[in-house]
This record gives C-alpha cells, sequence and structure tokens, in this order.
C-alpha cells in the first residue's frame, strides 16, 4: 500500500487559492494539464434554461447578462455561442475578441473589456427603445453598474437631445431591473436582463458540492492507504459529506440564510467555499484548535497528507466545519474575506440554548460525535478547577463541539437557535417553503404575528395581542419616522390585504432565488413593499412577543418607522379616507376614544 | 469680495448696544454657544412667520428678500398653549383623583386663572373655549399629553418659556421668552435665526421665490390633527403689530451676497420640496442649516485668514471618518484639521482688525487715544471670539453629528448615523437612488465631505485608511438600510423614502 497522488485533488486545490484568478479559460487549461479527462463540469439547470432559449433560428430580442464578477457571465455566454454556432465555433477567435457583430447578431462576451465598441453598443439598444422592435438578437455580458456608468458616459457626450432621453430611459430601466428586479417603466419588456446575481446561492452550493462528490477523479483514491487505513482527513470528509446528505443539507441551509438576508455568493465563492470545506487543514487560530496540531498549509494535499497521517489527532481537528468557516485561513480572513466574512457573521458556536447544551452533555441523547466527548472529564467542575484548564481549550471545545452538532444533526428544528437569526427554522417551514411551491404565503398565523409587530412598532406601544394582530392601523399623515409614538390613527389595512410573495424577474429560471416580499394593498393597483429578510422577520418575531423594538435593533426600527412614514403618506393620497376615516383618537368633538387598540400597561 | 460694513455708531444705535465687537464685523451680529442649530431654526421659523405677517399687510413685498432688515410684527408667543403643556402642574394630579368630572374642571380653571400676569392668565372666554371644546376632562388630558410629547428635547431642564415643540404647523412656532422680566430673550434666540433668514434673504432671487411659496404654505391653514389640537385647546393669538417706532432692525450680517448663502437656500428649498412629512422634513432642515452655519464662519475664516480682500471664497475641508475601532491616520488629520480651522479663524481677525478699525468712528484726534482704544477693541474681539466663535462650529457640528470625540480626546469629524441619514436625503432629493461613487463626489463637492480621497496634498493620509473609510461608510448605509450592494463594481446608495423596499 502506498499514498496516491490524486491529480482531482490537485486540480481542487485550484480553486481554494487565489479565488479572484479562477476563471473558464484558467480553469479549462489547468484541467489539461493536469490530465485530467473531465474537468469539475457542473450542470446548473438554469444554465441550461437560459441555453435552451437562444435556439440558432430565432430571435430572442435583447438579453443582457449581468452579475457581479464569479457569477459565470463570460462562460454561460460562451455555451450560448456554442449552441448557437455549433461546428462553426472558433475557441481561439472566441478567446481573442469580446465583441462580435453582424448583421444576425450582437453578442459581446464581456462589455468591460471593449473599448470604441461600448457606444456603438449603447447605440443599438438605443435603437430598440426607439424603434420598438428589435431586428436582430442581442447578447451582452456585462458586470453590475459597468453598463450604467457607460450609459452615463454615452449621455455626457452625446449631442443628440432625442438620443439623450431614450438613453435617460434605457438607464431608468436597467437600473430598476438590477437594483429591484423588475422595472414599471414603459418599454421594459424590450430589454431582458438576466441577473446571474439573483440566483439561488443555496442550490448553486448543493450542487456544487454535489458534483465534486460525485466526480469519477475520487476513483484515483481507491488504492491510496489513507483511504485504506481511514487516515486521510480529505477522503473522511468526503465520505462524511457524500454519506450523509442532511450535511450537505445543513450546510446549504445556512447560505440559504444569508442569501434571505440580500447576500449574495458567487460561483466562484461557492466553489472556493465548497473545496475548501474538503481540503482545509487545521484551524490556524489558537482559540479554535481542539488539539496542539500545527499546519504549515492552510489547505492538505494528497503529498501533505501523507507526510502527517500518523498523527491520529488529524482525524479530530481536521473536521467539516474548520473549511466551512474558513477556520484554517486565520482570524483575519475568517472575519474579512468572504464567503467566510459572512458566514462567521451568524455567530455560529459562539451562541447556545439549555436545550443544545443539554445535548452537548448527554452522549447518550444524540447520534453525533463532537470533540467534547473526549474531554468529558471537564464537566467535573472540581476538576477542572484542579486541573487548571486553558481557557482557550475550553472554548474551542464548546465552539466546535456546537458547529459539528449543528453540521451533522438530522434537521433538528432547534438547531437554528445556534444563531444570530433564531427565528430562521420557523421562517424557512412557514414561509420560503411555502413560496418554493406557491407564489403566495397567505399564512394567516405568520401575517398576525407580523401585523401585530408593525402595530408595536408603528405606534410605539405594547400593543395587546387581542387587538393588536387582525389589522394594521397606519398612523395619520404628517407624523414623520422621527416621533416614536404615532398618536392620530389615519387608516387601515385589513389582514387580508397584507399577504407575502417574492419578486418576479423578467426570466424566471428554476434556480432563481427566492426573495420574500410583504405587501401591503393599499387599494386596487397601488401597494406598497417591504422585503423580507430574515433579520426583519426575526426582529418582528421578537417584537410581537414582546421585546421592545427601539431597542432589539434600533436600525431596524428606524427602517420601519421611515417606511410608516412612506405607508401614511401613500395612504393620504386615496380618496377613501374621506369621510371614511376611523379616527382611534376622534378630536373634532373633543372625544377622544382609544378604543379600538387595547394598550398593555406593565 | 462685496461688503456691508456699516459704521459703528450706527450699529450701536441699531441694536441698542454699547458696545459692537469687531468680530461682529467679520462673521455678523451674532451667534452664540447656547444657540444649537435646532433654536436656531426655531428661531428662523419665528421670523419667517413674523415676516409673513407684514406680508399680508402690505409692510413688505416678499418674505426674502434683500430689502428686508426690520421686524414689524412681534414673535408669535402662545404662552396659553405652553402654559397648558408645560406649567399646568396640577393636571396630573386631577386627572388621578378621584372628583366628579365638574369638580376636576373647576379646580383645573381655578388653577389657570389664578396664574399670575396678564400674558399668561386664563380668563373666562378661554375657559369657555376649552370647556366648549372637550366633552370630557380625560379628553382635555389625553390632548395635552399627546402635544407634550412632540416637545423637543423634552429632558431639558430649560424654564418653560425656551421650550419648543416642533414646529409642523404655524400654531407651534413660538419665541423665546423670560418670564420674569416679561421680555422676549436673547439667551436661546440670540440672533442665530435671523442671520439665517439674512442669508435666505440674499440667495438667488429665483431660489428666494421658491422658498417664499414653500415656506407660506407650510405656515398656512393646516387641516391635520396637530393643527386642530391646538386651536381646541387655545384660541389664536392676534398677532401684535409694532409701532414704527418700536420695529425692530433684524441681525447684522456683513456680506451682501456670498455663494453659501446659496447653497444654504437651495438646500432648504430642495428638502422643502420633497414628498416627506414636515416633522422629517424639519430634521433634515435642522441638520442642513446647522451644517451651514458651522460651514459659513470658517469659509470667513478661510478665506481671510492671509488676504484682506480675497476675490473668491475659500471652502473648507472636511476629512471625516466613519467611525472606526482602530485609529487610523485620517483620525489623526482630521483632529489636526480642527485645530487648523480655529487658528484660521483667529487670524482672521487679527488680518481684518485694522480694516473694520476705521471704521469705528472715534471721536479723537489724538493718536495715542487711537491706539489704546484699538488695543482695548482687539482685546475685547479676542475675547469674544475665543468664548463665541472660535467653539461654535463645533456647537454646529457637534449637534447635527458630524463632529464627535468618540474613542479620542479631541474632537475630529466624524458622520453619525443622523447626519448620515439626512445627507442622504438632502443629495438624494426625489430620486430613488443615486451610484455610491456619485454619491461620495456629491459630499465632496456640495458639501465638502471627504471620505475616500484626502482634500489636499498637504495631509499625509494613507490611501489605505482612505478605501477602508469609503467601505465602512457603505457598510454604515448598509446597515441603515441606504445602500443596496449588486457587486464589489457597483453599490447603490437609495432614498429610502422613494425606492419601493426597504
Amino acid at each position: 500500500m502506498a499514498w496516491v497522488n490524486n491529480q482531482w485533488i490537485k486540480y481542487l486545490e485550484g480553486y481554494c487559492k487565489g479565488q479572484n484568478q479562477i476563471q473558464d479559460e484558467y480553469v479549462r487549461k489547468v484541467a489539461k494539464n493536469l490530465g485530467l479527462d473531465a474537468p469539475l463540469d457542473i450542470d446548473f439547470i438554469w444554465q441550461q434554461e437560459i441555453i435552451s432559449k437562444f435556439k440558432p433560428s430565432e430571435n430572442y430580442g435583447v438579453i443582457i447578462l449581468t452579475g457581479t464578477a464569479g457569477d459565470g457571465k463570460t462562460k454561460l455566454c460562451r455555451d450560448i455561442v456554442m449552441q448557437i454556432e455549433q461546428e462553426t465555433f472558433d475557441e481561439d477567435l472566441w478567446n481573442a475578441h469580446s465583441y462580435f457583430s453582424s448583421n444576425e447578431r450582437t453578442i459581446v462576451k464581456d462589455f468591460s473589456e471593449l473599448q470604441d465598441e461600448k457606444s456603438l453598443v449603447i447605440k443599438e439598444l438605443i435603437d430598440v427603445l426607439d424603434s420598438s422592435e428589435i431586428l436582430k438578437p442581442i447578447l451582452i455580458a456585462v458586470n453590475d453598474g459597468i453598463l450604467i456608468e457607460e450609459i452615463d458616459v454615452f449621455i455626457d457626450s452625446s449631442g443628440s437631445q432625442k438620443e439623450i432621453d431614450t438613453a435617460k430611459k434605457l438607464k431608468e430601466i436597467i437600473e430598476d431591473k438590477i437594483n429591484l428586479g423588475y422595472s414599471d417603466c414603459e418599454q421594459q419588456g424590450l430589454i431582458n436582463l438576466i441577473n446571474l446575481s439573483k440566483l439561488n446561492a443555496k442550490d448553486n452550493f448543493y450542487l456544487i458540492l454535489d458534483s465534486i462528490i460525485n466526480h469519477s477523479g475520487w476513483n484515483a483514491c481507491n488504492d491510496c492507504e489513507g483511504k485504506l487505513k481511514g487516515t486521510c482527513p480529505i477522503y473522511n470528509k468526503y465520505e462524511q459529506l457524500r454519506d450523509n446528505s442532511k450535511i450537505r443539507e445543513n450546510l446549504s441551509n445556512i447560505i440559504l440564510l444569508l442569501q434571505l438576508n440580500n447576500e449574495h455568493f458567487t460561483i466562484r465563492e461557492l466553489l472556493n467555499l465548497a473545496t475548501n470545506t474538503l481540503l482545509a487543514s487545521t484551524p490556524k487560530a489558537k482559540n479554535l484548535k481542539i488539539t496542539k496540531i500545527e499546519s504549515t498549509s492552510p489547505v492538505y494535499t494528497c503529498k501533505r497528507v501523507a507526510k502527517i497521517s500518523n498523527n491520529p489527532e488529524i482525524q479530530q481537528e481536521s473536521t467539516i466545519e474548520v473549511g466551512f468557516w474558513g477556520m484554517n485561513l486565520g482570524q483575519h480572513k475568517m472575519n474579512n474575506a468572504r464567503p467566510y466574512s459572512e458566514i462567521n457573521k451568524l455567530l455560529f458556536g459562539e451562541l447556545s440554548t439549555n436545550y443544545w447544551d443539554n445535548y452537548l452533555k448527554n452522549q447518550v441523547e444524540r447520534e453525533v460525535s463532537i470533540p467534547l466527548d473526549n474531554h468529558s472529564e471537564f464537566f467535573d467542575t472540581k476538576r477542572v478547577i484542579e486541573s487548571d484548564i486553558d481557557s482557550e481549550l475550553w472554548g474551542a471545545i464548546l465552539r466546535r463541539s456546537r458547529i459539528q452538532l449543528f453540521c451533522y444533526q438530522d434537521n433538528n428544528e432547534k438547531a437554528y437557535l445556534l444563531q444570530k437569526f433564531s427565528s430562521f427554522g420557523y421562517y424557512k417551514s412557514k414561509l420560503y417553503d411555502e413560496l418554493i411551491e406557491r407564489d403566495k404565503c397567505d399564512d394567516l398565523e405568520v401575517i398576525s404575528v407580523l401585523v401585530l409587530a408593525l402595530n408595536r412598532v408603528f405606534h410605539g406601544r405594547f400593543i395587546s395581542e387581542n387587538s393588536g394582530r387582525d389589522r394594521l392601523y397606519i398612523p395619520e399623515k404628517g407624523q414623520g419616522s422621527i416621533t416614536p409614538i404615532s398618536i392620530f390613527h389615519g387608516d387601515e389595512l385589513r389582514e387580508r390585504n397584507i399577504y407575502i410573495t417574492k419578486i418576479f424577474s423578467d426570466i424566471n429560471l428554476s434556480g432563481a432565488r427566492i426573495e420574500p416580499v410583504l405587501i401591503f394593498e393599499i387599494d386596487r393597483g397601488v401597494e406598497l413593499k417591504l422585503a423580507l429578510t430574515v433579520e426583519l422577520f426575526d426582529f418582528l418575531f421578537q417584537v410581537s412577543k414582546g421585546s421592545p423594538p427601539n431597542t432589539t435593533n434600533p436600525r431596524l426600527y428606524k427602517k420601519l418607522l421611515i417606511f410608516r412614514s412612506k405607508l401614511a403618506s401613500r395612504l393620504s393620497l386615496i380618496s377613501r379616507s374621506d369621510g371614511k376615516r376611523i379616527e382611534t383618537y376622534t378630536i373634532e368633538k373633543g372625544d377622544f376614544r382609544p378604543l379600538t387598540l387595547k394598550v398593555n400597561h406593565g | 469680495m462685496d461688503s456691508l460694513h456699516i459704521y459703528s455708531s450706527q450699529l450701536k444705535e441699531q441694536y441698542s448696544l454699547n458696545h459692537i465687537p469687531y468680530i461682529e464685523n467679520i462673521w455678523g451680529h451674532r451667534f452664540r454657544p447656547d444657540q444649537t442649530p435646532s433654536i436656531v431654526f426655531f428661531e428662523l421659523l419665528c421670523v419667517i412667520e413674523s415676516q409673513l405677517q407684514a406680508k399680508k399687510c402690505e409692510l413688505i413685498e416678499a418674505v426674502f428678500s434683500p430689502e428686508n432688515d426690520t421686524l414689524y410684527f412681534k414673535h408669535q408667543q402662545r404662552f396659553k398653549l405652553r402654559i397648558l403643556i408645560y406649567q399646568n402642574e396640577i393636571l396630573e394630579t386631577i386627572y388621578n383623583s378621584i372628583d366628579t368630572e365638574e369638580n376636576k374642571w373647576s379646580r383645573q380653571f381655578n388653577y389657570l386663572s389664578n396664574i399670575e400676569g396678564e400674558l399668561f392668565k386664563f380668563n373666562d372666554e378661554d375657559l369657555q373655549h376649552i370647556k366648549n371644546n372637550f366633552n370630557s376632562f380625560e379628553s382635555f388630558y389625553n390632548a395635552i399629553k399627546i402635544l407634550s410629547s412632540l416637545t423637543f428635547d423634552p429632558l431639558s431642564k430649560k424654564r418653560w418659556t425656551s421650550k419648543f415643540i416642533y414646529p409642523i404647523s404655524s400654531e407651534y412656532i413660538w419665541c423665546d421668552f423670560d418670564n420674569r422680566k416679561v421680555t422676549e430673550d436673547r439667551r436661546f434666540f440670540s440672533r442665530g435665526g435671523e442671520l439665517v433668514y439674512l442669508m435666505l434673504c440674499r440667495a438667488k432671487p429665483e431660489i428666494r421665490s421658491s422658498l417664499e411659496s414653500h415656506f407660506e404654505e407650510w405656515m398656512g391653514e393646516q387641516n391635520n390633527s396637530f393643527s386642530k389640537l391646538s386651536n381646541l385647546l387655545v384660541r389664536k393669538d392676534e398677532r401684535i403689530k409694532l409701532l414704527e417706532q418700536k420695529r425692530k432692525r433684524l441681525a447684522y450680517l456683513p456680506y451682501r451676497q456670498l455663494q453659501v448663502f446659496d447653497i444654504l437656500a437651495s438646500d432648504i428649498v430642495n428638502v422643502l420640496s420633497l414628498d416627506l412629512e414636515k416633522l422629517d422634513k424639519v430634521k433634515v432642515m435642522i441638520d442642513l442649516v446647522g451644517f451651514h452655519v458651522g460651514n459659513y464662519i470658517l469659509t470667513i475664516g478661510e478665506s481671510y485668514h492671509n488676504d484682506n480682500n480675497p476675490k473668491e471664497l475659500k471652502s473648507p475641508s472636511y476629512l471625516t471618518e466613519v467611525l472606526s475601532k482602530v485609529t487610523n491616520s485620517i483620525r489623526k488629520t482630521s483632529i489636526q484639521s480642527i485645530s487648523t480651522q480655529r487658528n484660521k479663524l483667529k487670524r482672521s481677525l487679527i488680518q481684518r482688525n485694522s480694516d473694520i478699525f476705521t471704521l469705528y468712528d472715534i471721536d479723537s484726534e489724538d493718536e495715542n487715544e487711537k491706539k489704546t482704544r484699538l488695543k482695548e477693541e482687539t482685546l475685547s474681539a479676542e475675547t469674544y471670539l475665543k468664548n463665541h466663535i472660535l467653539n461654535y462650529p463645533n456647537v454646529c457640528f457637534r449637534e447635527i453629528g458630524l463632529l464627535s470625540k468618540k474613542n479620542t480626546r479631541s474632537y475630529r469629524y466624524v458622520l453619525s448615523e443622523e447626519f448620515l441619514h439626512s445627507l442622504v436625503i438632502s443629495i438624494l432629493g426625489n430620486k430613488k437612488r443615486i451610484e455610491f461613487n456619485k454619491f461620495l463626489n456629491a459630499l465632496r463637492d456640495r458639501y465638502s465631505i471627504y471620505v475616500d480621497i484626502s482634500p489636499n496634498n498637504d495631509y499625509e493620509l494613507l490611501q489605505r485608511d482612505l478605501n477602508r473609510n469609503s467601505k465602512n461608510l457603505a457598510s454604515l448605509l448598509y446597515q441603515m438600510g441606504m445602500l443596496r450592494h449588486l457587486s464589489d463594481a457597483c453599490s447603490y446608495v437609495i432614498n429610502p423614502y422613494r425606492e419601493d423596499s426597504v
């Protein structure tokens, strides 16, 4: 038996290192150099869906592929052109140029790389809006913002007022679509925008992990000593991920939670995260180590593992959570380098509950083994004092045990209490899962929780559960967003006029992310939207349970007061308030009747 | 630069003061540290309200006109409303007592009708007005409680005649008053608001006409619950037109035209034209008035510290930190810049000293006596500068949230959430969003607030710190719900009042 140097592991290491360099062309080149027959090719369904829209003979109109650097725009563009051109596709020509324009179509591989052609492309888009007609298909891959910047430059340099007006319209449509996902402007239907930043990072991450795990490259490990003796930490993590889909699910749900708080992860970041999860060595910071092992490199390769495999502690130290939380990269990167900085904001392992701490202590009650099991003597307080345990070690054991328990548990609803937004489990089951199936969530229980909390925020009083759940009392216009207590009641919205839906974008893809939004239907066709992030939901949930809004999260509180002001202003524009206004406090006759909303005192 | 210097004797006569410090010929008559930007704004509204009355009586042609230099009406006093809100000590006791409704009213009316002072005492008509409008004592109590919740700085220990309600309608605009001497007081209304009014009067004509129409609407009849409430509690005050010989001259602003006046006025017009609630507008306007007053004082210092007759105004720059945990080159430089700006104020006085002295009528041919007078005046001006002017920009910037000592011993420019909120509203106006880089440009161009680049080459700033500062600003805006981060290359500052979703 001997240690095998698996090229597939070497290839994966490329994703961990210098993530900015991971580009489509580069990855294909590395795979070729390493002699891999099949580089990692992830079969994203959304990619196939987009590609299928580009049939060679059809005029698919204007499609702008936008997103953050690393979202895979260039690769997608290449795949689309390959499909259109089929056997005539010239790889060298594709790599050498960014702008392909003919009478049949215009394709821009990377708008930021264009020089003089930028204004030609913008001119083509302006012509589409001016003529309201699409004569040839146009496909443009561009980073968020760069197109807008260039439209501004175009506006500044143009001498024609008509051209400037249309360019402004174009800018507004594109800005709306990249900011909100939709636009209410006229002619917006002519410009389709596929924003890859709006894809579902959770699904993408799950798929990436799946693709890596199911890759044939692992077959090269079959005869390796590390696999056969069970001493290779990389292979052990691979097996754990392969055999326990719940671990993959739990890790993906963390991505989902962050995504629902408006965090976006690019494909490049997710690849980095997935490969680091597998290849991470041991934690760099002392306060996260549960053994005394030191690693010279943040990631393991076959060669490095072969050298240290004799140490049995390596299996304890190099586990899945080390890579996923970026512990191998050091404290600074954990807190400042994406995607780890975002994951660590959730304070996993630092927070806990009695429920989970009981689990931690009682080995018999759980199936999962955790680092604490090897240090059970620490539970004896006397011994802790006598042994003068290193507080850093104790902290590391506890934190790592809590995280492992979260990673390996089997969809336990209470597991979510281990993170900053503890109502996430409730949010996911009651709202998010519902929106996967349907366009609308009008679960009475959820809506009444939100309405009660909003009433408490809007009125600055501890509105009773019995009076504040079935309708939202909106203050009279004029009270602004700086007075915490709203005094005069303007109007009200019934529970049935408040519901949760998701944002619909131009092209509905199966991989599109779901962005829940709370709709306040003020009148027919008049509505206000409030993005319902997990953070906001958690805040409202806590307020509905009795937490004071101003101290629970002052910033969200302020945002909601601004929203109150917006809602009151919008309501005041609608004529129905004339003569029909119900005032909680009637003052025309000098009679105050604070009857509708009861306030809990004390 | 154009200047309006008036001889000292005229100034003395105009303001009935024995001694006009030199310094008031540099910055105006007058700013005092007790008058924070909020109080400046309240005084400004008082002046505008009085001038509107004068316009109605055709005493002036326009509320905002460069010719306006006199007040024709006494400021609104609204004593009875103020007594009900701030001096009605017995109200709580009566409300909580088990007395009959009739007894409650009788005890309350008895108290109100026995208040000392002609101006403050409630007469029968006042009491009848209350009785007619309220069906129950509880409603009366609620009405007063509601109004007191709108008090500006409710925890302050100021006398009741120096307390204010947010001026969301003309009923709640009133003056500062000394209830013992029974006269309008100049401690808090020390004419800072009048100076701001004069600045607005000297802005460009097109801006002035917009200001006029917006403020006429602001002060006009309102049909909201707050206005109704005031009218239910007290009868409307009769406005007191001053006799010709008793008309008061407004403050003294020594410049006929400056660019800073135009910027201030256009900022106020922008805010007034927004589709925002009045209370929100008040907050933003207070911040902008505070900023522009502080900026005006420093601009004069910046322009005159080494030149008696500068051709154009030099704007001070505000190297501003977005609060970070660790110290950096921005923090150190910002602290230094404040000290430099203070020194420039001192140098401006020295620079202009002898020029201003020629404006004063010294009734003496004796050169020695003149020299002694000059020395005395200079000393007096230096004391005045030290006590009132040097710290005034700090007073303004501290209250609005542009200056802080947090984590340091000295003041530096720090962007607080509150002021940033006002800046976003002011820069975006009715726009839904603006790219982050353009927002940074607007901060620099319009307010000389530097976050991501150095204001000048003399500063030894690390590029790394500037980048981090800009990132911190983006992160602060994001946490405030005012930034949408699309990618590393693209973020939008969003207007929460206009954009569809928080």
